[in-house]
């Protein structure tokens, strides 16, 4: 098994994005959590941070990774109807959809930040979304709109 | 300069009576300057004061910027002087709690249109007759039939531009800025006792007039201003880099309009699209 | 107070009060005709004569109208007395021959032969009730108000009437008139062209009527009567009153009002019920076209004893009983298109037991079910309709009904029977629908009010349905019966059983205990837009007003209820000048996860 998931990883001098995900912690959380006891390895590229709610996300956190120096930004709840405050996700889907649209006018590429409803039961959805998001960011290459903005190349 | 004299003699006395009447602490309202290039607003405090007001085709600014403020509501009781496109920011106001219907006496001003030429604010404006103001002074005027087409077309002419097009006229045009936060300061919707930027712990925009806080400025301006902004335009009137907010503004109004056939300021009874939902609002590009 | 004796008795009455009022109170019964509790007396039939013996000028007078006073000695059975009621009752007899009322005290009295001529040798009209006792009249002018109707004519001609015998405009039609006639002389119709209708007993279904002061329901909490203000003469018209004449309790208060009573709590239980759907959409049934066609909870009714026939089981449209009765299951139920898509859940066991009541009523009566399922999931209930089906209390017959029309005076269900694949026409006296289960009208402004979410049919919803059925998702708010679902009788008073208890562990504790992880207001940057209300799911946000020491409002700010908060953030993400965080999962806290993960 062990053996198994290191043949897995992938060439240490490869590019890796770094992927900030925020997942609500009743169903995205869970359902990444099923992933692992299920032993459905998923690439590692992925950093976790936990929120109560899709809700709870403020799309200025999008930007915050990226200034961080994030390549791409998953938040991910609850199925609509299946929030476990109701209706969290409701409101996180309007913000979130006007906020891409925003980025895209901006000219900040939307394929840069994803949006997903995942619940506790569907650790192979989990799996498999997080390889294809890391496949397409991967091909995309490091963010570099916004790297160039923080290294100070296309200041004034 | 032209001054619409009927408009403006009734608007001179109906602020003098109120003035008089006690009604009123202050009345807001316009005022020209000899030699001013365009008409500025002018508090009146006096009803023998009341005769400096004035209404013509350059009363550009959007008196609601100072209903938030403290000091104008120390004044007492507030007559303000609103044109259609006003009256919505107004009805944005009341809609937050920002100000109660009680306390203001909405004076309103037909108006076919500022600036010559016309301004595209109103070459699109719907409200040229404010709807529910405590009186109106001058006639009713003709409402033009609007092309809906032409409401967002700046938004419009950058989205036909590639993705990094986009980029390269946005990342150009902020740039440019300097921080002096003029949008927010002359914006009657970002009344925020405590604006976002000012806020250190923990710090959510960088403050330096570089891109990399330009950029996170504006959109998180441009983000607050989603489903409120009602397009008076004064953000891009007011910035001194001559950047174009006002299609920033116009696309997000755009989307409101198009998802949720919303548009901000119709009526202080209006729910904001970010404080309520349908369960089959749209949802493309979820994963 | 005033000493008098009656029959040897002696008895304390209050001044004013007549010699029947005190006979009553020795609980002697002294005949009456003209007289009623709520209208002044005259004494006009003369049938309540007394004796006076001593004590005052002796002789015959009229009970209901003579003053008790003080040292009278009366006589209620005298000869002289018995002597002038019998001359009496001949009296009305000869002019009233049509009152039973008359024919009976006359019997009881004694009387076979009249030496009076009967007044209907001239009239010819053998049925005439009215004694001309003028009780109606004084009613309709000293209670109620109106005037309306008056003795016209003179000598043999005279009558109780409306001037110029037209029906009278300033007639209300109340009916008060034929209620207090003592011999069933009036019919309203005959006064006012717009007879007040009668009322609806709502808890019969409208089967029969009610008055407008009434108890709602037998064993109502409390049980007492109301006045339905809509119907009240006194309240449409000032008029009547005449209950209040008559409580002994003094009880009538018609200037109350109804009343606002606001109550803080710490836990609210929604068990407001069901109602059952209108079948008269589905015009195949035939429900409200045809009246033997009744709901299940119209029948209810019909057996109940306390019901509009006594418990006597009788076919609205000719008062026969019912010889074949067919029972519709799944009206509305359980049908995806115009209708509702779930179980009613009851409808199966009640239909078996309205099979079993319909065997008690009608011996002799066939009874039949149609079904689709027989869903008899609970103790015991399997072998109660199995019970009904084996004892052939009735025919129970898969399939749907597609049709009921009239022949004759008979119904006729048609129907398909799937399990011979055969179509079945039942000649019925009657048919019971077992119509769909819908929440209470209102729901959705109490779910409103309460912040609960309701599904798509109005019931309301609960926290999770597998581990926290009894609770909402707006804490402090239980749910208990068909308020959350269609629920028979067991399951309701578990699932307020259960609400109770979780009602009581809220409360008994002087302290409540939240998880940490709620929003806190930073009072002074919020701008008080309260665009976080809208967001809150909760209802946990409210205003408060922040004062100086001289109790100026400065600032209405929000203020975020801590037992109410469940710590979903949403509030936090809307707020734009960052004036809301949630404990545990602050802004400077994430912005550390998004730094650290990006290092």
């Amino acid at each position: 098994m062990i053996q198994k998931a290191k043949n897995e990883t992938t060439d240490p001098s490869e590019w890796q994005p770094r992927i900030v995900a925020f997942l609500c912690n009743w169903c995205s959380y869970a359902g990444a959590d099923l992933a692992g006891m299920s032993r459905l390895a998923y690439p590692a590229a992925i950093k976790i941070v936990r929120v109560p709610c899709s809700g709870r996300v403020d799309p200025m956190f999008v930007i915050k990774s990226f200034e961080q120096g994030a390549d791409l930004v998953l938040v991910s709840g609850c199925h609509p109807g299946d929030c476990h405050y109701t209706s969290g996700n409701y409101h996180a889907r309007r913000k979130l959809l006007a906020f891409r649209e925003l980025m895209t006018f901006f000219g900040i590429d939307p394929r840069r930040f994803k949006i997903s409803w995942v619940s506790a039961a569907e650790g192979a959805k989990w799996s498999n979304l997080v390889k294809e998001i890391t496949d397409e960011v991967k091909a995309l290459g490091p963010f570099e709109t916004y790297s160039e903005i923080l290294t100070g190349e296309t200041g004034p | 300069m032209n001054v619409n004299s009927t408009v403006t003699e009734s608007l001179q006395s109906a602020a003098a009576t109120l003035l008089s009447e006690g009604k009123v602490g202050v009345v807001i309202g316009y005022g020209r300057d000899a030699g001013a290039s365009i008409s500025h607003p002018m508090f009146i405090r006096k009803p023998e004061d009341a005769e400096r007001l004035v209404f013509d085709d350059c009363c550009f600014g959007n008196l609601a910027v100072y209903l938030p403020r403290d000091k104008v509501r120390s004044m007492g009781k507030i007559g303000i002087v609103v044109k259609g496109c006003d009256l919505r920011a107004i009805n944005v106001l009341l809609r937050e709690h920002v100000v109660k219907r009680d306390d203001l006496v909405l004076i309103g001003v037909p108006c076919t249109g500022q600036g010559d030429p016309l301004l595209h604010k109103c070459s699109v404006c719907e409200q040229h007759n404010p709807e529910g103001c405590d009186m109106v002074v001058g006639d009713p005027v003709e409402q033009p039939a609007i092309d809906a087409t032409q409401r967002y077309k700046d938004a419009a002419s950058l989205d036909d531009k590639s993705l990094e097009e986009r980029w390269a006229f946005w990342s150009g045009q902020l740039s440019k800025c300097i921080r002096c936060y003029a949008c927010r300061n002359v914006c009657p919707l970002c009344y925020c006792k405590r604006c976002i930027t000012e806020k250190t712990i923990p710090q959510w925009i960088d403050t330096s007039a570089h891109l990399r806080g330009n950029v996170a400025w504006n959109v998180a301006r441009a983000f607050h201003l989603t489903g409120r902004c009602v397009g008076c335009g004064e953000c891009e009137r007011a910035c001194p880099m001559d950047i174009p907010l006002g299609a920033i503004n116009q696309k997000m109004a755009q989307l409101m309009d198009e998802w949720y056939g919303f548009h901000s300021g119709l009526s202080p009874d209006e729910k904001a699209p970010f404080t309520t939902f349908k369960v089959d609002d749209p949802e493309t590009g979820i994963l | 107070m005033i000493t008098l004796t009656i029959d040897g008795q002696q008895v304390e009455v209050e001044p004013g009060k007549t010699i029947l009022d005190a006979a009553k109170s020795l609980g002697k019964v002294i005949p009456t005709l003209c007289y009623h509790p709520a209208v002044p007396a005259a004494g006009a039939c003369r049938i309540c004569v007394v004796e006076v013996v001593a004590g005052d000028r002796p002789g015959l007078v009229p009970a209901c109208a003579y003053p008790a006073k003080e040292g009278m000695d009366i006589q209620t059975q005298s000869d002289r007395v018995m002597q002038s009621r019998r001359m009496t009752l001949q009296l009305l007899l000869a002019r009233s021959p049509g009152a039973e009322v008359i024919q009976d005290m006359a019997r009881d009295h004694g009387i076979t032969e009249n030496p009076f001529p009967e007044r209907a040798k001239q009239t010819g009209d053998k049925s005439e009730k009215c004694i001309m006792c003028g009780l109606c009249v004084r009613l309709c002018q000293q209670i109620i108000g109106a005037s309306a109707i008056c003795f016209d004519g003179r000598g043999p001609d005279r009558k109780v009437s409306t001037p110029y015998n037209n029906q009278s405009d300033v007639c209300l039609g109340c009916g008060a008139c034929a209620f207090v006639c003592p011999t069933g002389a009036i019919d309203p119709a005959d006064y006012s062209p717009s007879p007040i209708e009668k009322i609806p007993n709502e808890f019969n279904c409208g089967l029969d009527s009610r008055t407008p002061i009434h108890i709602p329901f037998p064993q109502a909490v409390p049980n007492k009567p109301l006045i339905d203000r809509d119907n009240c003469i006194r309240f449409k018209t000032g008029g009547c009153g005449a209950c209040e004449t008559i409580c002994p309790a003094g009880a009538i208060n018609y200037d109350m009002e109804d009343e606002f009573v606001e109550e803080e709590v710490g836990a609210i239980i929604a068990a407001t019920g069901y109602e059952i759907m209108d079948p008269s959409i589905y015009e195949e049934y035939g429900y409200g076209r045809y009246p033997d066609v009744v709901t299940s909870l119209e029948f209810e009714r019909m057996v109940s004893a306390s019901g509009p026939t006594n418990g006597e089981l009788t076919r609205p449209s000719n008062g026969e009983p019912p010889k074949t009765i067919v029972f519709l299951q799944c009206i509305g139920s359980r049908r995806e298109v115009n209708g509702k898509p779930y179980c009613s859940n009851i409808c199966c066991m009640y239909t078996a037991k309205h099979a079993i009541l319909y065997k008690h009523k009608v011996h002799d009566g066939q009874a039949f079910v149609f079904f689709m399922d027989v869903r008899a999931a609970g103790k015991n209930y399997d072998q109660f309709v199995r019970r009904v089906v084996k004892e052939q209390i009735a025919t129970y017959v898969r399939g749907r009904v597609s049709k009921v029309f009239a022949r004759g005076d008979k119904l006729i269900v048609r129907g398909a029977d799937t399990l011979s694949g055969t179509q079945v026409e039942i000649a019925a006296d009657m048919v019971v629908l077992a119509a769909a289960l819908v929440p209470s009208s209102g729901i959705r402004e109490l779910s409103q009010k309460l912040r609960v979410g309701f599904d798509e049919h109005g019931f309301l919803l609960e926290a999770h349905p597998k581990l926290r059925p009894v609770d909402t998702n707006t804490a402090g708010v239980f749910l208990a019966g068909c308020c959350h679902s269609p629920k028979d009788i067991p399951e309701s008073v578990a699932q307020a059983g259960a609400a109770a208890s979780k009602a009581l562990g809220l409360v008994c504790h002087t302290r409540l205990s939240r998880e940490p992880t709620i929003g806190i207001v930073d009072e002074s940057s919020c701008n008080g837009c309260f665009e976080c209300e809208g967001v809150c799911a909760y209802g946990a946000i409210s205003a408060k007003e922040l004062k100086d020491k001289k109790g100026n409002t400065l600032a209405t700010v929000a203020n975020i209820n801590q037992g109410l908060c469940q710590g979903c953030g949403a509030c936090a993400a809307t707020c734009r000048s960052k004036s809301i965080e949630v404990q545990g999962y602050r802004d400077d806290q994430l912005f550390a996860a998004i730094n650290a993960i990006n290092r």
